[in-house]
Parts: C-alpha cells; structure tokens; sequence
C-alpha cells in the first residue's frame, strides 16, 4: 500500500494535469532530442562503416596506358609485396538517353561477378551476373534513368554506337554517391557487353589493397607508388595514380556535418528543456511552498519534504522517458532512414548500441533531478514561518534590484496598465532571466536556421551568378574543339554566347615518383582539374580571393580555386607551380585564388593555349561551355538539344553534358535533408521557448492571485486582466526578439562557416532571412498570446473574494 | 515547576525590516505549567503568533531561551528541530492547512510517517481513533475540500494529535468557524488539557475566557495583564521586568 506522502505525489500531480504535462513535455523534448541524436549517431556511425568497409573499398587505383590489364600482370602484382589484394577494372563515362536528354552513365567493367575481391557491389534483384548485353543498375540510379529492371534504356559510349540494353538487375554499392544527388546512372557490366558497345579498350585500371588496413593517405601513396614503378620497370605505361582518402566515404563530411549539426541542436535542446524543466518545476513548487510549511511544522524533516519532491520529479521524468523513449526512436529512425537514403547506405541493423538509451535514460532522468535540486532545496530549506505566510509576491515589495532593473527602464506609458503590466515582468527577475533565454535561445536557433537555409540558397544562386554559361559539353577528345566549333554553334539561333576550353586531370606535384590525385573511383569527389580557356572569358565571374586573375596573354600564369587552396594549403600567390598534367610535368607561376562555389573537384584555370603549348597539343579544346538567350528551364533544355544535334552531327565525340540548372540542383539535393532536419529542429526550439513562455506567465499569475483580487476589488474588468496578463507576456516576448536576434547573428556566423566549409570548403556568406525574423516575430505574437491566455483565463474566473482569499 | 512546563526566559525577536529591524517580541519571561489550557490574546501585530512560533519551534528567537518539554529547543537544528516538532508539539492553524490531495485518514497519517511513530500497518488505525474522537470519524475517506469548517478543523486537531504530542499548540482556530462551531472546538481543546497536554491557544474570542486556566496578553512586543474585564480572573502571574 502506498504510503501517504507517495499518495500525495500521485494526486498534486493529478491535480494538477496541465502543469504536469508540461513538465512531462519538458523534459520529453530533451530526451527526445538527445535520444534521437544518440541513436541516429550511433546507429549511423557503425552502418556507415560497416557499408562502406564492407565494399572493400581500393586503397588505391592505378590507371594503365595499355590496351588491357592481363590475367598474369594481375596475378603477379597480388604477389608482391605488401599487396593484399589486386581487382582489374575499367570504367567507362557513356552517355544513356532519358527522354529526350541524354545524362551521363559511368559504366564498371567487372572481371569475374561472382568473385568481387575489391569494390563490391551487392546484387539485390535480378540477374546475377549480367547476362551479356545487358546491365546492372545500382539502386539509386533507377530514379535517374527514370526505369525499372527488365526495361531498356538507350546507351552510347564515347567511341561505340547507340545501343539498347536491358536492365537485367538491381544492385546496391554503398561506395558511391546516390546517383541522383550526382544526376547520372550507375551500371555495371562485362567485358564482353562493352565490346557490343563498340569500345575496344580491356581493364585498364587496377585497384590495390594493402596489407596494412589502418594504413594513412601518405603510406598509401608511397605503396602505389611503389607499384606503379614496378609497372613501369615491366613494360607498361602507367597514366593515373588514384588514392582517395582510405576508409573515408565520399559523403563523409557530409554525413559529419549533418550528425555535428544535430549534436549541437540535440545539445541545445537538452539544455533548453533542462532549464524549461527548471521553470516548470518553481511553477510546481510555489504552489506547494504552504504544503511544505505545513509537512515542517507537523514534523517533516528538509530530506524528507526533499524526498517527496524529488520523487514527484522522478515521477514525472519517467512518464518523461516513457513518452520520449519512442518517440524518440521514431524520430532517430526517420533521420536515419534519410541519412542513409543521403549516403546510399543500408541499415542492416537500426537498433542503437546499448549505451545510447541508457545516456537517454540517465540524462532523462538526472537532468530533471539537478534540475530539481535547488527549488525543491530551497524549498525544503524555508522556515515555517515564511513558508506559512507565503502569498506569493504580493505581499513583498520587489528587491531593490529589481526596482532598479525596472527604473531603468525607460518605457513609460500613458496607461497605468501597460505600466503595470512592464513593471511586473521585472519582478522575478531570475524568472525573466531564464525565460528570456528560453525564448532568446529557441528564437536564436529558429531564425539561424532560416538564416542557414537562405545562404544555402544564395551560395547556390551564386553558383549561377557567377557561372554565366547554361550548358557545358566535355567531348572525348583533347582536339575535338577546334577553331571553327565554336563558330557553328555561335550561329544557332538560340546561342548568345560560346566558348571552347581545353579541360584535362591533373595531379599536384607531391614530390614522389608518381603524383597520385585524390580521386574517388567515380573520378568525382576529390578530383583535381585544370582549365585551359580565354583569359578574357565571358562565360565566369569568379570573385578573386587573394591576387588576380590571369593576365591577357596569361603567360604561364595559373589561378586557383579555393578547393585547390583547402588540399595544398601550403600554395602561395607569386609561388612556382607543378602541375602533371597527361603524364608531363608543367610549371605555372600563381597569380591569384578564386572562389569557385559549386565545384566538387579542385581546378587551377590557365590561358588555353599556354596549357595546349605546355602539353604539346595544337589550340584546341574538349570543352564547350554555352550561354542561350533565354534563361528559362524548359527553353535551356530545348537549345541543349540543339546544340547537341549539332554536334552529333558533325560526329564529335560527347563524353558528358551538363545543365547549370542539374548541378544547382544536384548542390542543392545535397543538403536538402540537412536544412529540413534543422527547421523540424528549429521548430522544436521555437516550441520550447513558448512553453518556457507559458509556464512563466503561469506561474507569475499564480503568484499574483490576491494581487489580482486587489484590482479587481478596485473594478478591474475581466478584460483588463486579460490585457494586463497577456500585455507582460508580450513584453517579454519582444525583450527576447532582441537577444534572440542577436544570438542568431553569432550563431548563423559560426554555423554558416563550419557548413560552408564542410559542404562548399567556403563559408556560407552572412545572410539575415526577413522572413525568419518575420516568422518569429509572429509566432511571438500568438505563441505569447497562447502562453498567456490559459493563466489569464484562470486568474479571470477566480472570484474577487477568492482571489483576495487565495492561500 | 515541573519539567513538563514551558519556561521562556528574556525571549527577544527582531524581524529584518525596510526601515531597520522591527522588534516583535521585547524581553519576555514566561512560564506555562504543563496540562494547562493557556490563551494568548492580543491586537492584530502585537506579536503572540510570533511568541507561539516560538514556542512550537516554527520559528527561532533572536536572543533569550525556550525550554519546552524540558529541551531547550533554540540550540536544536533545523532537522532536529522536526523531529522534536513532530513528536512533542501538534499544532492546528486557523485556515485548517490540511493537505488538499490527501483523505481526512491520510492526512493524519502523514505525521505519523514523518516520525514513524508508530508501526506502519497500526497508523491508520492510530488515525481512525483519533478522528473517532473528534467525531468525524465518518468522514475519514473524505477530501478535505468536501468537509464543513468545523469538521475541517476537528480533522486539523485529529492531525496534531497523531503523535501523542505533550504540547497542543493552536493559532486563532476558531477563526474561520460560527460560533456553535467554535464552542465545540475549545470543548475539544478543553477535554485534551484535561487529559494532561499542555494546550497554549492563539485567540481574539473572549467569548471563550472560561475555558481557560490561564490567559497572556500580549501588546506592542511585550506581556502584560489584559485590561479587557473579559479576560479578568484568567490573567495568571506575569513576570514582565527583567530579572
């Protein structure tokens, strides 16, 4: 049988049903908040892992000249030293029609499916291996190419003809990005299925594993190197060295900056709903502080009036954990899910490690505990004497802090009530303190999120902006723009403006025998480029970092992008350069950094004919870059295929094309889970704020029952209560607009730069959304209308002697 | 003088106040004999609620000495100030302050468990007594809210009884109640000085002086002899000078 003090916990917390849902919300949010994180950390962490080094990624890619990488070559490099494990590939950027366009299509060559040693891919339906002229499609490309298994899809590659071919299955590589954030497919094929493509080439590349799994960039590359010049020393011409940064998914910072983000958030909200709780609970306890005067004098010991307390904060943490603990798994596992669908990642197991809801639980239940400690302390700690004569604030004169804090104020109003009504809420002054950082905190993060959002969108704007070109074509030959090109495309009507560039792979000079580049197998992320083009181009606006950019004649000058500066920091302007460039060495002279948002790959940009001249080539190009005359989406797509019917025509070999409007997009895809998670964030922080609000209002109320009663003895209206309450909880919200205001510009500061360099390697620019601050100033307005209409409703049905009679 | 009495020795309480310490109690020396029914009368301010705070231990004095149930309580502690409270004094409040969420049984219990005082399967039996003899026992599985003043009270008297306590200590608990109400409630307070506890009760009602063996009043801080004809007969002894 329960004892009468657990009784009365039990019925106070009945009693009072409002009070302790909010509570239970309060804490709820931070356990859910936290919980959530944990779990999609945790969970996500080890998935990710366990995908990406369950494909056994390559270590390294060594890209050979030859026509065919044979069995025994294969064979021998397994052999030697240090090599765990060799693989023979090729891949292949053919070009696949979807509808009227044609997108890109990397194609993997496979050696033997069924026994994948490196690089593994997981059949998930059909056909096991391809049956020769058909395909396999990695699962997230099907999006792309707008088909399903058993479909055909019109495909070309760079030195073949049109062919149809089937999907014959569906796999799942966690290696690569999502195909539709990179908007291209994925397929994977045999040998023999690339000779009815008409390619002639065999497995040129051959991708390592060395013995040493824990292996760091630099040993990888001494190793490649190592064998590429045993290569060398056996005849054959190595063209590449590929190390991409080992165990390192290509979106690992993507996820990184996604999980910080959330942690910070998820931190934040626990902090928030901590100190919510703490509000919640002096609610609590100033209704009970006459109880406790009461339990003291008929004998109540302070650990036993504490211990009643703590056990109805305990309480209520529990149904806390109870209502959080699942709706926090649900929460983590949609995050999860979208993360993973970010990631290209399967979840294999979405149970949380063990540790993950015992942080949850404890931190459910310790925080409101703490938090608890001192009210229910001071409390416990209260004589009888001013615990018995407790009214609340109505008796006592505000501290001479507070009746200092309020001179200073300098708001004066003709109304008598509005005075009241600013004057009040200077009263309990560390009451307002934590409301306002409730509220301060839950508007700060609400509009930086806004903020967040609005950068993204400018930076990608700026992509645009700064990218005055809407289509580019990359042909398969170095020479195929030649000098009149540019003049046949010029001519189409729907052209304005048309320039040729020479675009090639490079490598910077690390001082080792071979110059690897840091390129994944999609040759995508952390691939490194150099431009060759007019220096007075027409079609790029880049803005200029540091120095300038080149020169007319550009002799021998280079400039780089910030993504070339974030992978060697080390370059200065006025610096001498190496760049390898088609297997030779070319020296530049640094004239100045650009930023060049949107690009994935590091670039240095020179004078097309001093990289043609450096290279040995006659001034030509493999890269048409296109500006039309009109600027909308659906006219862009119409004079693309113009201009590609042009060439195909003329029979130029077309790699890839690319519509500014699909990379803006596929930047924009990118983050798009990452800015939804933090509004359904912010929003959860907004919401935060507004119960901190009410409970404040509430329990300013509570405490000023008998004063209320005195102004309604003296003929306060029903409706000048309500307008005196709601008046102080609109005050306090727009003396929270100001701080929030500006922890939004310090948190937006610092968020915008730790995103942008995650995502762009440049900060995200400084941008205020209006709409955010909008946004927030009405939901202050309503949310402190809300928050102070139950405590006014309440104060307002009390009778005038009840109010005066109120204990 | 036996060691049951409540002896008061040159008590002194200042309360902190805007304009300087505003003293409440000057000088006092008293003495109650143990099984007596006392009043302490007096205006509103004058300072007997203070002086029973006192002398239940609810509050502490800025200089002199209370010895209650021979303890000198202004040297106990906070906590063992509680224990001591709940086992040597009951008292009853003129607003009744039973607890809201509680049953009438289940408040008078709860002193019980504060000082486990007795086994915990004996006190709600111990409680049903109690309320048995303040005559609402009918009432034990009640809320407060749903009790008349005066079956609030009696329920309030049961609570400071829960503990056997020697002293009964009562401030203005009639005040809230009618009249008819009111003389049942020193009848209570008569039959338990009757039964040997020492009840010092807090009151303006000299309608009720005949109940009263003995009668302190209390004006501006100090004890005098009441000038109120009321009263007269009931004024006891009164060591008001300094010794």
């Amino acid at each position: 049988m329960l004892s009468a003090q657990s009784k009365k916990i039990v019925r106070d917390l009945a009693k009072a049903p409002g009070k302790t849902a909010l509570l239970v919300l309060a804490i709820a949010l931070g356990v859910v908040a936290i919980g959530s994180i944990l779990d999609a950390y945790a969970v996500l962490s080890r998935e990710i892992q366990a995908n990406y080094l369950g494909t056994m990624p390559a270590m390294a890619t060594i890209k050979l000249e030859s026509q065919g990488v044979s069995d025994e070559l294969d064979q021998v490099v397994a052999s030697l030293p240090g090599v765990a494990a060799v693989e023979k590939r090729a891949m292949i950027l053919a070009r696949m029609k979807i509808g009227p366009d044609w997108l890109p299509l990397l194609l993997m060559v496979v050696d033997d499916f069924s026994h994948l040693k490196l690089n593994r891919f997981k059949p998930i339906s059909g056909a096991w291996p391809p049956p020769e002229g058909t395909m396999l499609v990695e699962r997230t490309a099907l999006r792309v190419m707008q088909a399903r298994p058993g479909e055909k899809i019109l495909v070309k590659t760079p030195h073949g003809t049109e062919m149809d071919m089937v999907i014959s299955g569906v796999v799942h590589d966690p290696g690569l990005a999502p195909a539709w954030q990179e908007n291209l497919g994925y397929g994977y094929i045999s040998l023999k299925t690339l000779r009815l493509l008409g390619e002639s080439q065999g497995f040129d590349e051959l991708r390592l594993l060395f013995d040493n799994p824990n292996a760091q960039v630099g040993e990888i590359e001494t190793r490649a190197g190592a064998v590429a010049q045993w290569l060398v020393r056996h005849g054959q011409k190595v063209h590449e060295v590929q190390v991409p940064p080992p165990r390192f998914h290509p979106h690992q910072g993507q996820m990184t900056a996604v999980l910080s983000l959330f942690a910070l958030f998820g931190f934040a909200t626990l902090i928030l709903g901590a100190i919510l709780t703490a509000v919640v609970i002096s609610t609590l306890m100033v209704r009970q502080i006459r109880e406790i005067g009461v339990m003291k004098a008929l004998g109540a010991r302070s650990g036993q009036i504490a211990a009643i307390y703590l056990g109805m904060i305990v309480l209520i943490a529990l149904a806390a954990v109870g209502l959080g603990l699942p709706v926090s798994r649900l929460l983590s596992w949609l995050l999860i899910e979208a993360v993973a669908d970010l990631l290209n990642v399967t979840i294999q197991n979405s149970s949380p490690p063990l540790w993950a809801p015992m942080v949850q639980l404890f931190s459910g239940l310790l925080v409101p505990v703490c938090m608890a400690f001192l009210p229910v302390r001071r409390a416990g700690k209260m004589s009888i004497r001013t615990a018995l004569g407790n009214y609340g604030i109505s008796q006592s004169l505000p501290s001479k802090p507070a009746l200092a804090a309020t001179s200073k104020v300098r708001l004066r109003f003709s109304n008598p009530s509005l005075n009241l009504a600013v004057r009040n809420i200077f009263r309990q002054k560390t009451r307002l303190v934590m409301t306002l950082l409730l509220l301060a905190a839950g508007g700060g993060l609400f509009m930086t999120t806004l903020n967040i959002s609005k950068a993204w969108d400018t930076n990608i704007q700026k992509i645009q902006k700064v990218r005055l070109y809407d289509l580019e074509i990359r042909l398969a030959e170095t020479r195929a723009v030649d000098s009149t090109l540019p003049d046949r495309i010029r001519m189409l009507p729907e052209v304005k403006a048309v320039e040729g560039w020479q675009m090639l792979p490079m490598a910077f000079d690390r001082g080792l025998a071979f110059h690897p580049i840091r390129t994944y197998p999609d040759k995508r992320h952390g691939s490194a480029y150099i431009f060759g083009l007019e220096p007075d181009s027409e079609l790029i606006r880049f803005p200029v970092l540091e120095g300038r950019w080149l020169g007319p004649d550009g002799k021998q000058e280079v400039v780089l992008n910030h993504m070339a500066r974030f992978q060697m920091p080390d370059i200065q302007v006025g610096q001498e350069l190496t760049l390898w460039v088609e297997g030779r060495a070319t020296r530049w002279h640094v004239v100045g950094f650009i930023q060049d948002l949107g690009s994935p790959s590091a670039s240095a940009y020179t004078a097309r004919r001093e990289l043609n001249h450096a290279l040995g080539l006659s001034d030509t190009g493999n890269l048409v870059r296109v500006a039309f005359h009109h600027g909308d989406g659906e006219s862009i797509q119409q004079a693309g295929r113009v201009v590609e019917a042009l060439l195909s025509s003329s029979n130029t070999p077309i790699l890839e094309t690319y519509l500014m409007t699909d990379i803006r997009n596929a930047v924009a895809d990118h983050m798009k889970v990452l800015i939804r998670s933090l509004l359904v964030m912010a929003l959860l922080m907004a919401s935060v704020g507004i119960i901190g609000l009410a409970a404040a209002m509430s329990m300013n109320i509570l405490e000023r029952t008998r004063e209320l009663g005195v102004l309604r003895a003296m003929g306060a209206s029903s409706r000048d209560i309500y307008y005196l309450v709601m008046a102080e909880g609109l005050f306090i919200g727009l003396l929270s607009l100001v701080f929030a205001k500006v922890l939004a510009m310090l948190l937006s500061k610092a968020l915008g730069s730790f995103l942008g360099t995650m995502a762009f390697r440049a900060p995200l620019p400084f941008t205020i959304s209006l709409g955010g601050v909008g946004a927030w100033v009405l939901l202050i307005f309503f949310g402190a209308l809300a928050a102070t209409y139950f405590p006014a409703r309440n104060a307002d049905r009390m009778t005038t002697r009840e109010s005066l009679a109120y204990e | 003088m036996k060691e049951e009495d409540i002896i008061i020795e040159n008590l002194h309480k200042n309360f902190p106040a805007g304009a300087g310490n505003f003293q409440a109690l000057t000088d006092i020396s008293l003495r109650i004999p143990q099984g007596s029914l006392t009043a302490l009368t007096g205006k509103s301010g004058s300072g007997k609620t203070t002086l029973l705070n006192m002398i239940a231990g609810i509050d502490r004095p800025t200089k002199g000495r209370i010895t209650v149930a021979g303890r000198a309580i202004e040297a106990l502690s906070e906590d063992e100030l509680a224990g001591w409270r709940g086992k040597n004094v009951g008292i009853v409040f003129q607003f009744f302050q039973l607890l809201p969420t509680l049953t009438i049984l289940e408040n008078v219990v709860l002193p019980m468990d504060f000082c486990r005082i007795h086994k915990k399967s004996q006190r709600s039996s111990k409680a049903l007594e109690l309320l048995r003899v303040v005559g609402i026992a009918d009432q034990a599985h009640k809320f407060p809210a749903a009790l008349s003043g005066g079956q609030q009270q009696r329920a309030a008297i049961a609570r400071a009884l829960a503990n056997d306590p020697p002293i009964v200590v009562a401030d203005e608990p009639t005040g809230n109640l009618d009249s008819q109400t009111a003389e049942t409630i020193f009848a209570l307070f008569q039959s338990l000085a009757q039964s040997g506890k020492t009840v010092l009760i807090v009151t303006h009602e000299n309608a009720f002086a005949k109940y009263f063996q003995k009668v302190f009043s209390i004006s501006d801080g100090r004890i005098h002899e009441s000038a109120d004809t009321h009263w007269k007969g009931a004024i006891c002894s009164v060591r008001k000078a300094k010794r």
